[in-house]
């Protein structure tokens, strides 16, 4: 693919060990993204989505824990790092926002106090020249007035300002790779577009590879040149934006798509057609269904499906997908 | 979104005088028990300067006077004056009080978060302190006095170790619970070391409970070091404390009853003033609490 790739992780498995027997929550699960770019991660609830982003970042917790793989930034091995090294690096080289901007602020320090902290922590800045430095980011995320927010308490915001300044807090020190965890998931419609423009507009100064987790295809479709989807800790398709959404391969993705509202065209709605949905739930990880992991609620399985795993298989270039029968499927649709 | 309001611009001058009378009124649990509680240790502080009389000194020429101009609250079996005793027991008890509160508040604290961090340490600290929960201060008081010299020294360690794991207890459920939220994985996440985390996110959130756990601790350190004054296994009985006193009046009540009710009226008060402040102050630094109960 690209020649200057800045996250690269390959084959990640992650473990949880529980009394009824081991859950692989990430199953050799690989993808790169490259400088400027964004990577859009997809796929239902407990699909594995978060746990390879904190995998990435290695803040799994027990009884979770990173069995195999390699997960490299810029070339070095983040799963080889120490302890104090990691530490190092989260949040300076590499730095994530949360899904809900409304508990991911401590809400005893004021927002000045926990920007300048990132600073102070990792480019040793002396509080005064690292609250300057935070003033200068609230200005880079719009936020206007800086210097009176600076002394303001997360709950004198409002969820959109809350999440501006986590920004804020993940881009201070201009990290290589910014992992943004359902960034927009908690905040209405027209603040949502503000927050994704404002990323795709930061990333264009500073150059930061984004991997972008969200189970809304639209958020995706606007933002990410790449899209992986995931199912059950399996990627199951990967291709670019454009193709994957006109072509998709896998059924699970002609499912997600076909479950994706749209606006309806007639006045009166007799065109809409009622939403599809997947039936069925993500099958549990303690035991696996052998074959193909979608098989179960896959409205094309052969017995094949059921039996034997699919590999990941380049289908069409650059379009890779792990299903035995890649492209059969058509959505209601079209 | 009052706390907007009230820091809105042009607000008319003379509004920091209205906004402490909206405070106090909204806060009456808070007045009260405040103004209750500082006149107690003012009087006890200031004992020196308010009392006339030694409050050991033997006068046994004016033994069971009443309650009068000369004697306010009157004079007990050997001619003490019971004012003065019982200002300067205030002092004692005052001293006991606070340090059992600080003392159990700072190390149930610290091994609280510690054990509510840490998951191997968890069942360890948890399991001794369910030890030290098992020892009555009355036993442990009595153990020290013989083993030990009697002192305020003493009841202050007699009366805080069994204290030290109801706040341990505290602390490490409101981390459990503080640990799991979203800003610590952010912090985290951002690279914060483990120290920092615990100085910087996790105590300032769980300060709330521990300050009015301390300040019910404080209260009924009060009643513990009366309790075993009473017992005669506290303070020596030749320092003035509220359970000192008591212990002596109330072989007197018949004859002289204002010996034990002053010292228990003071008493009284100071609980119950300790009370409303913790209960207020709970009101104060958790609206969504007050307005639940």
């Amino acid at each position: 693919m690209q020649a200057d790739i800045v996250l690269d992780v390959d084959a990640l498995t992650t473990r949880f060990e529980a009394r009824e027997g081991a859950t692989v929550a990430v199953d050799a699960m690989s993808y790169a993204v490259g400088r400027n770019e964004t990577l859009g991660v997809v796929g239902e609830s407990g699909c594995g989505k978060s746990v390879t982003a904190l995998s990435v970042m290695r803040l799994i917790q027990p009884p979770g824990r990173i069995e195999s793989g390699r997960v490299l930034l810029e070339g070095r091995d983040l799963l080889a790092l120490s302890e104090t090294e990691m530490r190092r690096v989260r949040g300076n080289a590499i730095s994530m926002i949360f899904q809900d901007p409304m508990t991911s602020l401590n809400p005893v320090l004021t927002i000045g106090q926990q920007i300048a902290e990132i600073a102070m922590l990792h480019q040793r800045l002396s509080r005064k020249d690292a609250l300057d430095r935070a003033a200068e980011m609230l200005r880079t995320v719009h936020i206007p007035d800086q210097r009176r927010k600076l002394d303001d308490y997360p709950h004198q915001l409002s969820g959109g300002m809350r999440q501006r300044v986590m920004i804020a807090m993940a881009l201070i020190c201009a990290p290589k790779v910014l992992i943004a965890d359902e960034p927009t998931t908690a905040l209405d419609v027209t603040i949502q577009a503000q927050i994704l423009d404002l990323l795709a507009e930061l990333q264009e100064t500073t150059g930061t590879a984004i991997v972008l987790i969200t189970h809304d295809l639209g958020v995706v479709s606007q933002m990410a040149r790449r899209v992986v989807v995931m199912y059950a800790g399996q990627k199951v398709e990967e291709g670019t934006a454009d193709e994957l959404f006109a072509a998709p391969l896998h059924p699970y993705t002609c499912g997600l798509m076909a479950a994706t509202p749209r606006f309806a065209s007639g006045r009166t709605g007799q065109h809409r057609t009622p939403l599809a949905e997947i039936p069925g739930t993500v099958p549990s990880l303690l035991t696996p269904p052998p074959g193909c992991r979608f098989a179960p609620r896959c409205a094309i399985a052969i017995e094949r499906c059921r039996a034997e795993r699919p590999p990941l298989t380049e289908h069409r270039p650059a379009h890779w997908a792990a299903c035995w029968r890649a492209g059969e499927f058509r959505a209601r649709h079209g | 979104m009052t706390d907007v309001s009230l820091r809105a611009p042009g607000l008319p001058l003379g509004g920091t005088a209205r906004r402490a009378w909206r405070f106090a009124m909204r806060h009456l649990t808070i007045l009260i028990g405040g103004t209750l509680l500082f006149v107690l240790i003012a009087v006890s502080v200031g004992a020196p300067f308010i009392a006339h009389y030694d409050p050991i000194a033997l006068d046994v020429p004016h033994r069971f006077r009443p309650p009068g101009a000369q004697f306010w609250f009157g004079t007990d079996n050997y001619g003490r004056d019971v004012f003065s005793r019982t200002l300067y027991g205030g002092r004692v008890s005052l001293m006991v009080a606070i340090s059992v509160a600080l003392l159990s508040g700072v190390i149930g604290t610290f091994i609280g978060l510690l054990a509510g961090m840490f998951r191997w340490l968890d069942p360890i600290a948890m399991r001794i302190m369910d030890g030290l929960m098992a020892i009555p201060s009355i036993l442990l008081a009595v153990a020290m006095m013989t083993l030990w010299r009697p002192g305020v020294l003493s009841v202050i360690i007699a009366i805080t170790v069994p204290e030290v794991p109801r706040v341990v207890r505290l602390v490490r459920s409101v981390v459990l619970v503080i640990r799991e939220q979203p800003y610590v994985q952010a912090a985290t996440a951002i690279g914060t070391r483990l120290p920092r985390l615990l100085w910087r996110h996790i105590l300032p959130n769980a300060l709330t409970p521990i300050i009015v756990q301390a300040t019910y601790i404080c209260a009924s350190a009060v009643l513990l070091e009366s309790y075993l004054g009473f017992l005669g296994v506290g303070i020596p009985p030749e320092v003035p404390s509220w359970g000192n006193i008591i212990a002596n009046g109330r072989t007197l009540v018949q004859i002289a009853f204002w010996v034990i009710l002053f010292p228990g009226a003071f008493l009284g008060v100071m609980v119950l003033s300790i009370n409303m402040l913790g209960d207020g102050v709970r009101d104060l630094l958790d609206p969504r609490l007050a307005r639940r109960l």
